[in-house]
């Protein structure tokens, strides 16, 4: 291998090494940054974790295409371009490069190329230059990397147990709860809930008192539920519901009724019942860093919030709607005492099995029963009323919240009122049918619509060649006239 | 005395030597032509790129600028023979190609004997080829294609080396025939004169009207020329053309095509009319070769193909009457496509 060719193939090397060195000087940090960013955008919008790979993959492709260009950006005729460029050989060694080496004057033209290319080095005349995108990449991954460190998702996604929900601290709790219980015990407010409330305000007070352990204070929130025979959260009905019952809604926003009844989850009790719930997790939570080695004894507990989260876990059943119902113990406790509540559901059907004949219509506006189950709060452990049977639709006023309620339509064929049950759900799953068949094979009926049939008789028989003329001729037209005429 | 009378033998000589004794002689012709001719020594050196590709120039300039005295001391540099021929518009063709007389033997017999025109020179000085008509421009056309006339069904060869040297005054319009553009693409190059500087003029005046002369001493010796300058046109040929310059030399003649939606350049389809042909393109490479040479290298550059692109394409390069409108001219097109037509 004579000197030319190697220093071709230096040149080749570092040309290569240099642009390979910028090629992922400037992908390398591209993709970090697209990959924060892409990861705090999934997690913004609750994407699957998947997604977060895709954008660095795309740049990881564009990187690998990169480099194969500059791969084939190094050779022979590129290199010798460069060399020409530095030694300022006027095209020798593209001559060189481009032209076989066999006559007198290629050999010429190489010996002028080698007096040339005896003067270059290419470590000191190629001096490595950082390409201006390099500091750009690097910077972008930096700012990017510290956006989503100062996200609240992306700090949260990187603690060890993912991304938790912001929860109260307990002060803020039990002002809450202060707060509610006042609002309960107004002169406005009904006896049992100024009861309910003026024993709320003491359990605030006692709580209050740092001295007691969170396991006495958990205590007293139980006891104090128990009292108070608190109801059960009030369901949360999602968009889907709201267009589901969106046709019973309009009949019952009539104007007698309008503002009748306040949403569940506003009610004062509603939302102590909620604190409270929160407040013991929260001092559950204290209970558990404080005690380490208590893990046994907590399990319950642990067990109860288990079960609570559990309330937003949709179940399903095949074809029709199934509410998530509280697992809780203390839940169930209050089921039972509200089993016979007239006008709320208490019990989700289990699948295979009657409804109780003892439940109340199962037709209860969902909005309406948390509202209905604090007023009657206290009469639910007395009064009992014979179960009723799902009355017919036609037979319901507009806007009457007793007897047939929402969700009605959903029955099976046969099944009981008290199987639809709306206590405490959080979430309703319907499985819309997907389709019927129509008559026609050509149409497809969907839930609310029905076949378009034409009712205008038409015709395709073809109209006649040449329309019957106004002003046609009465008189024979003489044949030598009639092409002219025509 | 003729300062080399020996050719060049390729077989004798390495690449090297032929390259410097091209050097030598083409720079002794220039110093030799440049005492007589003040200035104009790019306008010389263009001339002899031309001679020696075996092409012919076109030479633009209002008349007094010394044209006929460079091709005049050209010819005597070279000892070579030269005519001159004043297109006018009376001229025919056979006052240029020459013409069959009735001649009278020695035994008293009469036959047809050619008389050759002023044609059949070595250099042949064609001024104001644009007073002629067209008819007679054309009799020129195949002298300088094929080297060869044609006279009553008889063909007779000119001797080489064949060089004409047209001029056309770019003032004067009336009674003229503009050079149609089959006979334009025939000039390997077509030179511009400008007006010399008022230094110039004042040593025009110094060499001009005293009364010593100056003479031209000859290069080359009148025996040996022909062979020498053969020689010399060979080398040319031999110059090594790398790939990626023929490439660009194509891209271009192809960028300066008005038809062509590709061109870099969008200028090209606003004002050419029509663009250089492939005969362009040889133009650009046989005077890239010869600046080669002269450069001491015996493989083209870029730089030899920007130096000669002008005189090259300028006169393959047609304008439209936008251009004209506008007052754009041809050089103004050839820059823009050297700067915007890409070189890899």
């Amino acid at each position: 291998m004579d000197s030319l060719s190697q220093l071709f193939t230096a040149t080749a090397r570092r040309v290569l090494w240099q642009r390979s060195t910028n090629t992922l000087g400037f992908f390398l940090p591209l993709g970090i940054a697209v990959f924060f960013l892409g990861y705090s955008l999934i997690l913004a919008c609750a994407l699957p974790i998947g997604f977060a790979f895709l954008p660095p993959l795309v740049v990881f492709g564009f990187l690998l295409k990169s480099l194969r260009q500059g791969k084939k950006s190094c050779q022979d005729e590129s290199i010798a371009r460069l060399l020409d460029e530095k030694t300022t050989g006027q095209e020798r060694f593209l001559t060189l490069a481009t032209l076989p080496s066999s006559s007198d004057f290629v050999a010429q033209v190489r010996s002028q190329a080698a007096r040339k290319a005896a003067f270059f080095v290419p470590e000191r005349d190629l001096p490595f230059h950082l390409d201006r995108r390099v500091p750009f990449a690097c910077v972008g991954a930096v700012l990017s990397g510290l956006l989503f460190l100062f996200l609240p998702s992306g700090s949260a996604a990187l603690a060890p147990g993912g991304p938790s929900p912001v929860t109260p601290t307990t002060e803020t709790l039990l002002q809450n709860i202060e707060d509610l219980a006042r609002q309960l015990v107004r002169a406005q407010s009904p006896p049992e809930e100024q009861q309910a409330g003026a024993q709320l305000l003491g359990l605030a007070q006692e709580l209050k008192n740092p001295a007691l352990a969170p396991q006495d204070k958990m205590r007293l929130i139980d006891e104090a539920q128990k009292r108070m025979n608190l109801p059960l959260p009030v369901p949360q009905i999602l968009p889907l519901d709201l267009k589901l019952f969106g046709s019973d809604s309009k009949q019952e926003d009539s104007p007698g009724n309008q503002g009748d009844s306040p949403q569940p989850e506003h009610t004062p009790l509603a939302k102590t019942h909620e604190n409270l719930e929160q407040l013991k997790q929260s001092l559950s939570t204290q209970r558990n860093e404080a005690q380490p080695g208590t893990q046994n004894t907590n399990q319950t507990d642990q067990s109860d919030n288990q079960q609570s989260q559990q309330k937003n876990t949709p179940q399903e059943s095949g074809g029709g709607i199934k509410f998530d119902q509280p697992q809780s113990q203390e839940q169930k406790g209050k089921q039972q005492a509200q089993q016979n509540t007239p006008g709320q559901q208490q019990q989700a059907p289990q699948p295979g099995q009657q409804p109780d004949t003892r439940q109340p219509p199962s037709g209860v506006d969902p909005h309406k029963a948390g509202h209905e189950q604090h007023r009657h709060a206290t009469q639910q452990s007395n009064e009992r009323k014979q179960p009723q049977q799902a009355p017919e639709r036609s037979d319901q006023q507009p806007g009457q919240s007793g007897g047939q309620g929402r969700g009605e339509r959903f029955y099976k064929p046969g099944e009981q009122p008290g199987g639809f049950l709306t206590q405490a759900a959080r979430y309703v799953k319907v499985r819309i049918p997907t389709g019927m068949k129509a008559e026609q094979d050509s149409q497809e009926l969907t839930e609310n619509t029905s076949p378009a049939v034409p009712t205008t008789p038409y015709s395709n028989a073809p109209l006649a060649d040449r329309p019957p003329e106004k002003n046609a001729p009465q008189q024979r037209i003489p044949l030598e006239y009639r092409g002219i005429l025509q | 005395m003729p300062a080399s009378s020996s050719p060049l033998s390729s077989e004798l000589l390495s690449p090297e030597q032929r390259v410097e004794h091209f050097r030598h002689i083409f720079a002794t012709i220039e110093e030799e032509v440049g005492q007589l001719i003040v200035g104009q020594r790019s306008i010389l050196r263009k001339i002899l790129t031309a001679f020696f590709a075996g092409g012919h120039v076109l030479i633009e300039s209002v008349p007094g600028l010394g044209k006929t005295l460079m091709a005049k001391s050209l010819s005597q540099s070279l000892a070579l023979s030269a005519k001159r021929i004043q297109f006018t518009p009376d001229l025919m063709p056979s006052d240029i190609v020459g013409t069959q007389v009735l001649s009278e033997g020695a035994d008293g017999k009469r036959y047809f004997e050619f008389k050759p025109g002023p044609v059949f020179a070595n250099i042949v000085l064609a001024d104001e080829i644009n007073r002629a008509t067209p008819k007679t421009q054309s009799a020129v056309l195949e002298a300088m294609e094929e080297q060869q006339v044609t006279v009553f069904g008889e063909t007779h060869t000119l001797t080489p080396p064949f060089l004409v040297v047209a001029t056309q005054n770019p003032v004067e319009i009336e009674g003229t025939y503009p050079l149609p553009e089959a006979q334009l693409d025939r000039f390997l190059l077509k030179l511009v004169i400008e007006s010399p500087s008022a230094d110039e003029v004042a040593e025009i005046l110094e060499r001009t009207t005293k009364e010593t002369q100056y003479r031209i001493n000859p290069v080359l010796s009148a025996d040996t020329a022909p062979a020498v300058i053969a020689e010399m046109q060979n080398l040319v040929r031999e110059v090594l053309l790398a790939p990626p310059l023929s490439l660009y030399i194509a891209r271009l003649i192809e960028a300066a095509t008005p038809g062509n939606p590709n061109s870099p350049v969008p200028e090209v389809a606003h004002y050419l009319r029509y663009g250089p042909s492939p005969r362009g393109a040889q133009a650009l490479t046989l005077g890239a070769k010869v600046n080669a040479l002269l450069d001491g290298r015996v493989h083209v550059s870029f730089e030899d193909i920007t130096d000669v692109a002008l005189s090259a394409l300028r006169h393959r390069c047609l304008l439209n009457f936008q251009a004209e409108a506008e007052g754009i001219s041809a050089d103004q097109i050839i820059e823009l496509l050297l700067k915007q037509v890409p070189k890899k």
